[in-house]
């Protein structure tokens, strides 16, 4: 089954935001008493606050508080709200004090016991927070600031209801797992884009389009910064001597530092630089996967790469965990011949089936008499 | 006289059996229920039909975006509410579990006869006094309002209990409720 490529891609988050808030709306709002000052924006409302014309400043929205003493609900629930945040926070200064009071060393125990406040502290930073309309604006509208341990924790939240599992579907289904990775449990979302357009994974993409590398986006969860491999690999050109397919290396880029305030990909050292997509004329679809690893080792000192390695010795080699991964479809299109002519230099191989040898045909193409045709096993 | 179940019938019993099953007994239509000819009077299955089919459909009210959002965050402030309210329970039952703990660890150490008896427990079903027992009447005195549970503070000296009807044979103060200040154990709620 074809994917349809995306013709106007929506970023996924967003897109995913707006139904996001739906079924919130359906499920509680049987349980709510309805107010009638709450079904019709009141005229006063109107005047009272300039708030419902949204001012946009050019190109950045900003979030606009809900003016109180019109709705005694919701005055309540926003004083509840911020004195639970001061609870919380109460909370959070104990905890600091508590780690401050620990000693230096650091023996398995006290790595132990620091690690249960850390994330005891991380759970009241989030919930102290997340229950803010403001922040929950924010993130409904993008605009989010990774360094906060609130958007972090919604972003991840986020992407492991819906991209995830759309991603996890489409990588098991084309077979992506067991052909270029033994096993895959992702820990950063992983996502590129051509001309502009985030592309969802697995969609069939154009050979013109992919001449150039995508814009990669690494959205890790972790604020230290780490060093990443990214990795293309398409595991679908054919191996005639042994009648089977091989991997073939499009790109690789080790020692990219990463964190969650830092997506990009810059400050990597370029291995291998980027070999657009070449899927040859009479083989299937090919799966051009990319891969980000992330390297317990440090930092990996190498100049060149052995084309001739498999993803699985590479990355046993240098000790990588693979974090994220996603991948895209290409099919032979005319526009590949000229990428073999003007990108590859290289002769465009034309692949087809090896031609069927009919028994009962002598040599000239004439029916042979049955009686000397040879029993064929 | 003659025994009317003696006599051997004309038909055998398995061919008895088979015209049995080709003659089809139908209820008549009345008799089945949901059909438009069925019983008038009883108007079950008429009624739900009407209730499923044909009321109207309650629209929702439509909610601008600032609704939405005020509507959100009193939904979240009062699930917040709730959550913290089972989590202050839940802590003071840990912390009761946990002074229960310590105290049989302590007891253990005194002797092994009140710890054995201790672990034992009471094999007797026994009522807690203060527990309300099924009346036919509601109470005279009503309701009190105004009751407020004994403070966890044990430097405050506890009013004394209610005298126990069954053991003092003297009768109960006029109105043990209003005149005194709020019992130490609620008596409008069954103890657990």
């Amino acid at each position: 089954m074809l994917l349809q490529p995306a013709k106007r891609a929506i970023p996924a988050t967003v897109r995913i935001i707006q139904f996001r808030t739906l079924p919130n709306f359906f499920i509680n709002f049987r349980t709510l008493k309805i107010d009638e000052s709450m079904t019709k924006p009141l005229a006063e409302e109107v005047i009272q606050s300039n708030d419902l014309v949204t001012e946009k400043e050019i190109g950045v929205k900003k979030y606009k508080t809900i003016p109180l003493g019109i709705n005694p609900a919701y005055d309540e629930a926003i004083k509840y709200i911020l004195q639970d945040k001061a609870n919380k926070y109460q909370q959070i200064k104990q905890i600091d004090e508590q780690i401050n009071n620990f000693s230096e060393e650091r023996n398995d125990e006290i790595i132990k016991e620091l690690d249960v406040l850390q994330k005891r502290k991380y759970l009241l930073q989030v919930q102290a927070e997340v229950n803010d309309p403001e922040v929950r604006w924010n993130f409904k509208n993008d605009i989010v600031d990774m360094s906060k341990p609130v958007y972090r924790h919604l972003k991840e939240k986020h992407w492991k209801s819906g991209p995830l599992p759309k991603l996890m579907e489409r990588i098991t289904q084309m077979y992506v797992v067991p052909d270029v990775f033994p096993d895959l449990e992702p820990t950063m979302c992983l996502e590129f884009k051509f001309d502009d357009e985030f592309v969802e994974p697995g969609c069939f993409q154009r050979p013109i389009r992919t001449i150039n590398p995508p814009t990669i986006v690494m959205n890790s969860f972790h604020v230290e910064t780490r060093l990443y491999t990214l990795i293309m690999v398409d595991p679908d050109m054919p191996d005639i001597e042994n009648k089977s397919f091989q991997m073939q290396w499009h790109w690789l880029i080790t020692n990219i530092p990463i964190s969650a305030t830092k997506i990009d990909i810059s400050g990597g050292n370029e291995i291998l630089k980027y070999v657009p997509p070449h899927p040859p004329k009479g083989t299937k679809y090919h799966r051009y996967t990319l891969g980000a690893f992330e390297q317990s080792n440090g930092k990996i000192e190498m100049s060149k790469m052995d084309l001739k390695m498999n993803v699985r010795e590479f990355v046993n080699q240098h000790n990588l965990i693979l974090r994220g991964a996603t991948f895209f479809r290409e099919v032979w299109d005319k526009d590949v011949s000229s990428i073999y002519k003007n990108q590859l230099g290289i002769h465009e191989p034309i692949y087809g089936k090896p031609p069927k040898i009919d028994h009962y045909l002598d040599e000239t193409g004439k029916k042979r008499p049955s009686k000397f045709i040879e029993t064929l096993e | 006289m003659s025994n009317h179940f003696s006599y051997r019938s004309a038909l055998s019993t398995s061919i008895r059996g088979i015209l049995a099953r080709t003659v089809k007994k139908s209820k008549p239509k009345s008799e089945i229920p949901g059909s438009q000819n069925a019983n008038i009077t009883d108007t079950r299955y008429q009624i739900i039909k009407r209730i499923l089919y044909e009321t109207p459909k309650t629209e929702l009210p439509k909610m601008t975006e600032q609704d939405l959002e005020r509507h959100e965050t009193i939904d979240r402030a009062w699930k917040l509410f709730l959550r913290n309210q089972q989590e202050e329970r839940e802590n003071e039952l840990a912390a009761k579990y946990r002074k229960l703990n310590e105290a049989n660890l302590e007891l253990e150490k005194l002797g092994p006869r009140l710890f054995n008896s201790a672990q034992i427990g009471n094999k007797i079903m026994m009522f807690p006094r203060q527990m309300k027992i099924p009346t036919e009447t509601p109470p005279l005195n009503g309701w009190n309002y105004d009751y407020k549970p004994l403070s966890s503070d044990p430097t405050k000296n506890s009013k004394p209990l209610p005298s126990d009807p069954i053991k003092d044979s003297e009768p109960l103060p006029s109105n043990p409720i209003k005149d005194s200040e709020p019992l130490p154990s609620d008596p409008n709620k069954v103890s657990s």
